[in-house]
């Protein structure tokens, strides 16, 4: 091979290595130079299709999974590169970053090798006794746009069964805010079967609270002092305590969860057993 | 995966809500150190922080406890209850007026589900939208006096515990209609417009009381 066959090969050479350098340069400032992405101003709620929709979302070729993770810590740094940011967002956005960069670098260092192990036995649940008696003072069972609760008075009835009456007025959030009512929660022992149900006071009653319990009947007394009466086992508002109206029917008895295997009810066998 | 409770009774304290975060980092430690689930699933601490369930400073000391000890996010799922639904002029620091005695301030809502290590991930029950237009004002206070908008996390919806439970009347959006009207309010105003990433739905254990 002479010198000038030689000297045609290194360019040869040169050429081929400079455009396969080319590519990823042109890739790179392809993207170093794209106008940022833009958040679309909607015109109707129709464009959002909510989670549980179908939709067809194009998926850039070659996309590499980003853990949700990943795209805060973009959110939080893209922000935090703001001119107008006040020292306490400043220092906000500094400490979301420096939490999503630790989650990041951990999931980092471990590998996409966990493996999915057989599901865990459940515990049996164990019946613990359910609170009775008056209880005053609200709870965390209902939002507070839902409903706003004075007080709370629980017992077991008939056939065990446990009933929870909440007292209070309804929440801003709904139909009638303000409005005074009463929750009632019924459930078996076991808490598998259970009935909740809503019972309004008439319109233009406040708040309502348990004042008093006299055997099956609830006295309560609303925000302009109003006394209303309940009958338990009715589930009913009664004029008094003399009215007595027919009872709800018992809730049915609990069935265990069906299982996998044949329902033992029927017979395993295809042939109907010969008489006696 | 959330790890979560509420700003609800006596028990909300600074050392409780160290201990919270005690219990978030022990379960992603585990996470971690075992089959390698940190890959695939994360915990964080949660709270279902609602403005009627307890006092600005109670809540405030709850979550400066985590704080004290966190190495995870802290989401609030809780609401804006009363809150201005419109987008408030510069400087105005919107009431929130919860009951005729209790009221909150726009800061302080912004400050316990934003601010440090908070993440806004708020319910969106209401039917009517008035859950994401509180939470749309929020993003745009953030915007006007702090800077830069709070991005939020997601909506959270509760259609499925209203159906376990009953009870519900205007309060029960399907997750399919309270992220898009969140993901709305946000968008229609160019401050405060971002894509949210989740949604989320709650079902009622039976042992309510």
């Amino acid at each position: 091979m002479n010198d000038k066959q030689l000297t045609v090969k290194f360019v040869i050479l040169i050429v081929v290595f400079g455009a396969l350098l080319l590519i990823p340069i042109g890739i790179f400032a392809q993207y170093a130079t794209a106008e940022p992405r833009v958040q679309a101003t909607p015109t109707s709620e129709a464009l959002y299709p909510g989670p549980g929709t179908s939709a067809i979302i194009p998926v850039p070729a070659m996309s590499t999974h980003v853990s949700p993770e990943t795209e805060r810590l973009q959110t939080y740094t893209e922000l935090l590169n703001g001119k107008e940011l006040d020292e306490e967002m400043r220092h906000s956005l500094q400490t979301k970053v420096a939490i999503y960069s630790r989650v990041v670098t951990q999931q980092a260092m471990i590998k996409n090798t966990a493996v999915i192990k057989s599901f865990p036995t459940q515990l049996p649940m164990t019946d613990v006794p359910l609170p009775t008696g008056l209880r005053e003072g609200g709870t965390s069972d209902f939002h507070t746009g839902e409903a706003i609760i004075k007080n709370i008075w629980a017992q077991y009835v008939n056939n065990n069964e446990h009933i929870v009456v909440y007292a209070g007025e309804l929440g801003s959030q709904t139909e009638y805010p303000g409005r005074g009512v009463l929750f009632i929660l019924r459930r078996t022992p076991d808490k598998r079967v259970r009935s909740f149900n809503r019972y309004l006071l008439p319109e233009g009653t406040g708040w309502v609270r348990i004042t008093e319990i006299k055997g099956d009947y609830l006295v309560l007394s609303s925000k302009d002092d109003k006394i209303f009466y309940f009958y338990v086992p009715g589930q009913q508002f009664v004029s008094s305590m003399k009215d007595v109206v027919s009872t709800v029917t018992p809730l049915p008895t609990a069935r265990p969860f069906p299982t996998l295997g044949f329902p033992l009810e029927k017979t395993l066998s295809p042939y109907p057993n010969p008489g006696p | 995966m959330v790890i979560g409770t509420n700003n609800y009774g006596g028990l909300v304290t600074s050392q409780n809500g160290s201990v919270w975060a005690t219990m978030v980092n022990s379960v992603n430690d585990w996470l971690i150190h075992n089959n390698n689930y940190f890959y695939r699933v994360k915990a964080v601490g949660g709270s279902d922080m609602e403005l009627g369930y307890n006092n600005y400073n109670t809540t405030l000391n709850w979550v400066t406890g985590y704080e004290s000890t966190n190495l995870y996010a802290l989401h609030d799922f809780g609401d804006a209850h009363g809150c201005p639904t419109e987008r408030e002029p510069v400087g105005i620091n919107g009431l929130c007026q919860v009951s005729e005695t209790v009221t909150w301030y726009q800061s302080q809502v912004w400050n316990i589900s934003y601010n440090n290590s908070r993440e806004a991930f708020p319910l969106i029950y209401n039917t009517r939208g008035t859950n994401a237009k509180q939470w749309y004002s929020l993003s745009a206070f953030s915007y006007v006096n702090h800077g830069a908008h709070m991005p939020i996390f997601g909506a959270v919806t509760e259609m499925q515990a209203c159906l376990d439970r009953g009870g519900c009347v205007e309060i029960d959006n399907t997750p399919a209609m309270g992220y898009p009207q969140l993901q709305y309010w946000l968008n229609q105003d160019p401050d405060t417009a971002h894509d949210l990433m989740w949604s989320t739905d709650f079902r009622h254990h039976s042992d309510m009381q």
